[in-house]
């Protein structure tokens, strides 16, 4: 194959959109952080980030992800390591691991680990195709989970679970199944309203029964009925377990006006950044939002609020439509390579991405709580912007390798 | 299963689209439709109004000592979310503080905002505090008003509250002076509430409160206030005031009253220290409103210097008896009535003078009207015409009971007597002065109204200076000085309207010196004194000893010894011979004729013995005579002066019934032989008084009137 046709098979809308994007970035990064002398070093950082994140792009596209998914559960296994020692080694809030002068988080290496996991896993039909097997594959997420909320980190905890289920959904798993394994959690939301509850454990209980000679044991079923009746009453009591500033989160989005400065205030703050940019933005650089320092946290979590502030709706919609490139693409990976590994790996990326840009959008724009995911390619982070690349290296990689190439 | 894909990659377009779409919708509603609103709230939250406040002006006496001045502080504050190492810090901040490092630990870890650490600290334990450099503490500059002088003139003077903004005294009174104008700085600030000085937008520099000069004098003060405090604690009384006035002008150089306070610490005091009883204390005047009624019945024309009233008989009207304190069996001059302070002679005076001109006199001295002095919680008095309308009302009024007045107006009414009949608005501010010092603007003095002629307000005074010179008044005798003065000892109204309380009195002096270029008027009441309570006796050396010492301070020359109207009285032997055997109309013509009262006893003959009743030349002899008395005029119809002038040269003992100037009935009759004694009854005339109505009764007795 010569390197015209290589060139050609390669997905050059996503690349650009990619690319586009984490120069974007670097500018937003530079903006949030400007103080009024010279570019500022939290950019600096950010453009070695991006360089960082290109040459890890290069393997993950250029090795053939079969081979990739062979030292998968290798990779899973030192994440696993790497997030019980970040427990006693790191300091503060325990999420970073040092090395050298610089700082990772493990759990974004967690992430693409247990994608490359699971993608290789459920190419088995023995997990995918029966209740017992599909427990393997919870497991599997739920540990590093549990190792994240244990550094307490809740907000990327919580983006193991739309990755397992998203990747379920992707190869094949029966949706009676997946109703199965995602009650518990449609459950520990409803546990807030003890009626709304009491009716979905009744409907449960009801589709169990109709689906009955689907899984052939009643008692599988039955029982997974009861641990959501189990899961969604006790779940008052984990209530108070939780941290404070947790409850707060939670609470602060059902009603962000209540504590104008508590939680809900990055909310406001947020609505307002982006509000006040109206059509065409303040400018870069003029954003009085973030520099007069109402925003928290610009350059990480509300990245996009300074964008939105600067340049407007017009630049607000242009970032969407980058991001939508990206999904789109991989959906259409995810498409044309089939209901192999390579079409659930390509779930995987879809669902990492989506959940980073749904939550962070959500958040800046005041649909979700406050969760403090960083949004892929715009919010300055080493780790997430590395991860992002070796992402796109896989899809790039997937798509590569899958017969046809979409063209649209 | 390839079915199965394409519905599940259906699901997942469907929830990608409906998520960017709603993305867009929500940024096209945010940024397109609200967006106004948004960049409103971005502004607003942005825009930082700092108000730069106005340095308040300093009040000074009338020669430039400060009696209210600024000095700057430092309120140290926290945020406690931002405070490290709470427990150490606290120990540090509570040591320079010296205060329990608990309390201070406990605003560290206060749920509140903000919390004062220390509060109006002087600036040097503020930078104490600043320069542990602790994250969370903050200073704020400010200033703290201070009255160096303490006590000193504080009624006068108020206070400015300290948290609150209340003001009180010349702070309220003056405050559209003193406060100026704060300036604003308008520019971005960002989310800490620092402005930044680069974008500020619009600067207005703070107009400085101006300063203010009041009339009052130091020295004055503290002497006024010095006696005032000595004779209320002496007399064990409730409260007292003192007005010390520059007649000519109204410029009021001391205003005391006691129970006093200090400003610095207003509040650790009970709030009746707060109040000034030379504006806000009611209280009767008593016998000192007598030289008003004798000066308007002067300037009325309606006496002259020189009538006689005789006052040796109560007056009863309509039930309520009036008497004198001191019953003298004589006729009285107008200077007499005032000299020695004659209920029944200056009732007597008001009937001539009648209700309504009594009435509008006191209103014309200023009494029931705010003075409009630049001081809050000023009464206006309690002057009623409803209550001075029928003869009793008059008869009270006359001498000072059944309406109210302030210690102040008391002070100004003096000045008209003292300022050739002008009334004066009062004046507590000379000048106020911008804060370069410069002088802004001067107060001149404003003449509200001439009530008197100056001839009328001289003979006023000089009759004033009798009551000092022989009568109640003598322990306000100034040395060297001529004083006019009058003494009052009024009763106190019960609470509910209705009567007098028994034995309670407010004791006052009123004086003028010198009597001839009356430099200062001082008024002095002290309310309920116990023990002894005549104005005489309570009030009127705290005049002499406040006269005293301020008067060559002042300045004011001394003018020698007073003088009498008339010699003073010498023994009645040198001045009467002996009549015994004497005929009566021949002692009675010799008597009369050196100006003394006479007065029968017993029946006609010859004169058996004689007495005389005091030593002053109002003193009547008393002739004790036996034996026939001659023929009965025919009085009827004529004044009772005239009846008793045709009745002198027989002799005969006179019994009055009724009331009244003129002669109604008789007897015996015209003609006819007088035996015993001569009976007349006595009533008006013209005009015909209306009868008292129910409704404006007073109590009894008045049993003391001074």
């Amino acid at each position: 194959m010569n390197r015209r046709a290589i060139i050609r098979r390669v997905d050059l809308l996503l690349l650009v959109s990619v690319l586009l994007l984490a120069v974007i970035g670097v500018f937003a990064v530079g903006s949030a952080t400007y103080d009024g002398t010279g570019v500022p070093a939290f950019a600096r950082r950010q453009l070695g980030w991006v360089g960082l994140g290109v040459l890890a792009f290069i393997p993950a596209a250029a090795v053939p992800y079969r081979y990739i998914l062979k030292v998968a559960p290798f990779l899973y296994a030192f994440a696993v390591v790497l997030l019980v020692l970040v427990l006693f080694t790191g300091s503060g809030a325990r999420r970073w691991l040092a090395v050298g002068p610089f700082s990772f988080q493990p759990s974004e290496f967690a992430k693409v680990a247990l994608i490359l996991s699971l993608a290789g896993l459920l190419s088995y039909k023995r997990v995918t195709e029966s209740l017992g097997g599909l427990l393997v594959p919870v497991v599997l997420a739920a540990v590093p989970a549990l190792l994240v909320i244990a550094e307490p980190d809740l907000g990327t905890a919580v983006v193991f679970i739309p990755l397992l289920f998203g990747m379920l959904f992707a190869a094949g798993v029966s949706y009676t199944r997946l109703f199965i394994l995602v009650s518990p959690f449609i459950a520990l939301v409803l546990s807030f309203n003890i009626w709304l509850l009491g009716l979905f454990i009744a409907a449960s209980a009801v589709v169990v029964y109709i689906n009955r000679w689907r899984f052939g044991e009643k008692t599988l079923g039955f029982s997974a009925a009861g641990l959501c009746a189990l899961i969604g009453f006790s779940a008052p009591f984990f209530w108070n377990m939780l941290k404070e500033y947790q409850k707060q989160r939670l609470l602060t989005f059902i009603s962000p006006e209540v504590d104008p400065r508590g939680a809900g205030y990055s909310i406001i703050q947020a609505k307002i950044a982006v509000g006040s940019g109206q059509l065409f933005g303040k400018g870069y650089l003029d954003g009085t939002q973030v520099h007069l320092r109402f925003l928290p946290e610009p350059h990480t979590d509300f990245i996009y609020p300074v964008i939105a502030e600067e340049f407007g709706f017009v630049g607000s919609v242009f970032i969407l439509v980058l991001f939508f490139v990206i999904l789109y693409r991989a959906i259409a990976v995810c498409r044309d390579a089939g209901p192999g590994p390579g079409g659930v790996l390509a779930a995987g990326v879809f669902v990492y991405f989506l959940t980073h840009i749904v939550v962070n959008l959500g958040m800046a724009v005041g649909f979700l709580p406050v969760v403090g995911l960083p949004l892929p390619f715009l919010s300055y982070g080493g780790s997430i912007t590395v991860a992002s690349f070796v992402m796109v290296g896989l899809l790039v990689d997937i798509a590569y390798r899958s017969r046809t190439i979409t063209r649209w | 299963m390839a079915a199965g894909r394409k519905i599940r990659l259906f699901v997942i377009y469907a929830a990608l689209t409906v998520f960017f779409a709603a993305a867009v919708g929500r940024l096209f509603w945010l940024q397109v439709i609200e967006n106004h609103f948004y960049a409103e709230l971005a502004r607003e939250q942005s825009m930082d109004r700092e108000r730069i406040p106005a340095v308040r002006g300093v009040i000074y006496d009338r020669n430039g000592h400060p009696l209210a001045v600024n000095e700057d502080v430092v309120s140290v504050y926290c945020i406690p979310g931002l405070v490290r190492n709470k427990k150490e810090n606290a120990e540090k901040v509570a040591e320079i503080l010296g205060v329990e490092p608990s309390k201070v630990l406990a605003k560290f870890e206060s749920n509140r905002k903000s919390e004062w650490l220390g509060r109006e600290l002087t600036p040097e334990v503020g930078e104490r505090i600043m320069e542990l450099r602790l994250a969370g503490v903050f200073a704020e500059p400010g200033t703290l008003r201070v009255y160096p002088e303490e006590e000193l003139a504080c009624h006068v003077l108020g206070y400015v509250g300290r948290r609150d903004g209340s003001l009180a005294g010349a702070e309220r009174g003056l405050n559209q002076y003193l406060e100026g104008l704060p300036g604003v700085s308008e520019g971005v600030g960002d989310a800490v509430g620092r402005q930044l000085p680069v974008l500020t937008e619009t600067y207005v520099p703070p107009l400085h409160g101006l300063s203010c000069v009041l009339t009052i004098d130091k020295w004055c003060q503290h002497v006024a206030e010095r006696e005032l405090a000595r004779a209320v604690e002496k007399h064990r009384a409730a409260a007292g005031a003192v007005v010390i006035m520059r007649p000519a002008t109204g410029e009021v150089l001391a205003m005391a009253s006691y129970p006093n306070y200090d400003p610095n610490r207003y509040n650790e005091y009970k709030p009746e220290h707060w109040r000034n009883n030379a504006v806000s204390y009611l209280y009767e005047p008593g016998s000192t409103i007598k030289p008003f009624i004798a000066a308007a019945a002067l300037e009325e024309g309606v006496v002259r210097v020189g009538d006689e009233f005789d006052v040796s008989k109560k007056i009863t009207i309509s039930g309520y008896t009036i008497t004198d304190l001191r019953p003298l069996d004589a006729a009285l001059s107008v200077e007499d009535i005032i000299a020695y302070s004659s209920n029944i002679g200056i009732v007597k005076i008001s009937n001539c003078l009648g209700s309504l001109r009594t009435f509008e006199y006191l209103e014309l001295f200023g009494f029931g009207a705010p003075t409009g002095i630049n001081l809050p919680g000023e009464s206006r008095g309690l002057l009623d015409y409803e209550r001075v309308k029928y003869p009793v009302g008059r008869a009270y009024a006359s001498f000072g009971q059944g309406f109210g007045i302030t210690p102040l107006q008391m002070a100004l009414a003096v000045s008209v007597l003292a300022n050739g009949g002008r009334l004066m608005r009062p004046m507590l501010v000379r000048s106020v002065l911008d804060d370069t010092g410069a002088e802004a603007y001067r107060f001149e003095p404003t003449v509200e109204r001439e009530v008197l002629s100056p001839e009328v307000a001289r003979k006023v005074r000089l009759m004033m200076e009798q009551t000092v010179v022989r009568g109640g008044g003598e322990l306000a005798v100034v040395e060297g000085y001529r004083v006019a003065g009058k003494t009052g000892t009024s009763q106190v109204g019960r609470a509910d309207g209705r009567g007098y309380l028994k034995g309670v009195y407010n004791a006052s002096f009123v004086g003028i010196v010198p009597v001839d270029k009356p430099e200062v008027v001082i008024v002095v009441v002290i309310f309920r004194p116990r023990g002894e309570f005549f104005g005489g006796k309570v009030a009127a050396p705290v005049f002499a000893r406040i006269a005293e010492d301020i008067l060559p301070s002042l300045k004011v020359p001394p003018t020698g010894t007073p003088t009498y109207n008339e010699p003073p009285p010498t023994k009645w032997e040198t001045r009467i011979p002996k009549f015994d055997g004497a005929d009566p109309s021949e002692a009675i013509t010799e008597i009369a004729g050196r100006g003394f009262g006479v007065r029968l006893t017993d029946a006609g003959g010859s004169v058996s013995d004689m007495y005389i009743n005091g030593t002053g030349p109002c003193s009547v002899v008393e002739l004790r005579l036996s034996g026939e008395l001659g023929v009965m005029p025919d009085v009827e119809g004529k004044s009772f002066r005239d009846a008793m002038r045709l009745l002198a040269p027989t002799g005969a003992a006179v019994t009055i019934s009724g009331e009244g100037g003129d002669v109604i009935a008789q007897s015996p009759a015209p003609g006819r032989p007088i035996k015993g004694e001569v009976t007349l009854e006595l009533g008006y005339l013209e005009p015909v008084v209306p009868a008292l109505s129910e409704s404006d009764e007073e109590t009894g007795e008045t049993d003391a009137a001074g």
